[in-house]
């Protein structure tokens, strides 16, 4: 369908959480996720994710890429690239191998960036924020 | 009891009451009922490929404007010899049990002559059943399904048929008790829906217009929907209902985008009754349990199938 949400990758979305609407509970995607709604519990994806203006999320996060304009209250941890825009807001720990924050942007929270694709690894088995309730 | 056996080694030759039968009568006898089960059993031979079809006809075939399109398709059929037993549905037809009876005698491939309203009726019921569905789609109008099922209308179709390209399509199973092929739709009501027991997701206090995709887009939004009827999950699609000028005007349009969620299993839940629309017949449901079948809908589709 020529219309469909394509993200920079080029891939098609697969989940839209829209502007009105609330998800609760362990919210898992093996495709591209969108919100611009609010989710709480957990988020996890194997592709990209899309936080937009406006969108609120009160949960751990696991995504392959991440881009935030909206809120995050929760870890996140993101395989190769986070970006916040100016109107992102997160507060947590972040733990991601690129980050590209535009002034504005809001981190609070501790920064992990681990270069090593083996330290990333051996991380994300034993000290993975998936066990950890958001804002610890 | 005592041992009484013949002593002869062929019973062929020997009667009911084990007496001997010699005469040229008993012995003509047995040739002819040799002949008759030798020629029975080439009859049945014959007879096995035609039976292995069956053709449903919708009743709306009798109007006038379709029945030559319908004999030219009978003459089509017997050129592909593939013709089979026609059974012409009634109000009262049960497509269930009339299938399963069909099956229990040898069918094999049950093929829909009709329209999107003929398919759904039948395959709603018997989705389930192992036999492969054929589509024969009749006029004009209301034959959407067959674009997407690459089937050519009209008696272009039974070279569709005779081709006998299979493809194994998902279907949706609705409270356990009936199937669901092209899309489901609630026109609007408030809901909480619960995506493969991990998550729910409520709208709010707006009421909300909710579609499941399959083989055909739901109606509202259509440019957006994915069908994709083999990947062993569905796609449930909601968005705010249309409300007043007043309410549009201080909300804005922003709120009005379609959110969109793949799932297995889907539970939509109402305080209040829903209206339920399935593959065209609309019901009322308190809550609506759907799960997706992968995968087990056999059906014979042409080249240019959309998916």
């Amino acid at each position: 369908m020529s219309d469909k949400k394509t993200l920079p990758g080029g891939d098609e979305v697969e989940t839209i959480v829209g502007p009105s609407v609330k998800v609760e509970g362990e919210f898992v995607s093996e495709g591209n996720i969108v919100i611009e709604g609010q989710v709480s519990g957990t988020v996890k994806t194997a592709k990209h994710l899309r936080v937009e203006e406006g969108a609120k999320i009160n949960a751990n996060v696991g995504a392959e890429s991440a881009l935030v304009s909206g809120e995050v209250h929760g870890n996140m941890k993101i395989n190769s690239t986070l970006e916040m825009t100016p109107t992102a807001k997160i507060y947590g720990d972040v733990e991601t191998k690129t980050i590209i924050v535009a002034a504005g942007a809001i981190l609070h929270g501790r920064c992990l960036m681990d270069e090593s694709e083996k330290g990333r690894k051996v991380k994300g088995k034993n000290e993975g924020y998936d066990e950890q309730t958001p804002n610890s | 009891m005592t041992n009484k056996r013949p002593t002869l080694k062929t019973p062929k030759s020997v009667g009911r009451s084990g007496e001997v039968e010699k005469s040229p009568v008993a012995i003509k006898r047995k040739l002819y009922q040799l002949v008759a089960r030798e020629a029975n059993r080439r009859s049945d031979v014959n007879r096995t490929p035609k039976e292995s079809y069956l053709y449903l006809y919708d009743a709306y075939l009798k109007e006038r404007p379709f029945q030559s399109i319908v004999s030219i398709i009978e003459t089509r059929l017997g050129d592909f010899e593939i013709v089979g037993k026609i059974v012409r549905l009634s109000t009262f037809t049960n497509p269930r049990i009339l299938v399963e009876d069909e099956m229990r005698h040898g069918v094999k491939n049950v093929v829909i002559v009709g329209n999107d309203d003929t398919l759904a009726r039948i395959l709603t019921r018997t989705a389930d059943l192992d036999v492969t569905f054929g589509f024969l789609p009749i006029g004009q109008k209301k034959n959407y399904l067959a674009k997407i099922l690459g089937i050519p209308l009209n008696e272009k179709s039974v070279e569709v048929l005779a081709a006998r390209k299979v493809e194994k399509i998902d279907y949706g199973i609705i409270n356990k008790n009936r199937f669901f092929l092209s899309y489901l739709y609630v026109p609007g009501a408030r809901v909480k829906i619960t995506c493969d027991r991990s998550f729910t997701v409520s709208p709010g206090r707006d009421k909300f217009e909710i579609a499941v995709a399959n083989l055909l887009p739901p109606p509202f939004e259509s440019d957006k929907f994915v069908l994709k009827p083999q990947d062993g999950q569905m796609e449930v699609y909601f968005q705010p209902a249309e409300r007043g000028l007043l309410s549009r005007m201080v909300k804005g349009r922003g709120s009005k985008i379609t959110s969109m969620f793949p799932f297995q299993h889907l539970l939509i839940t109402s305080d209040k009754i829903i209206t339920v629309l399935a593959d065209g017949k609309e019901t009322q449901e308190s809550a609506v349990e759907i799960e997706v079948s992968k995968k087990k809908l056999k059906m014979v589709v042409g080249k240019g199938r959309q998916f």
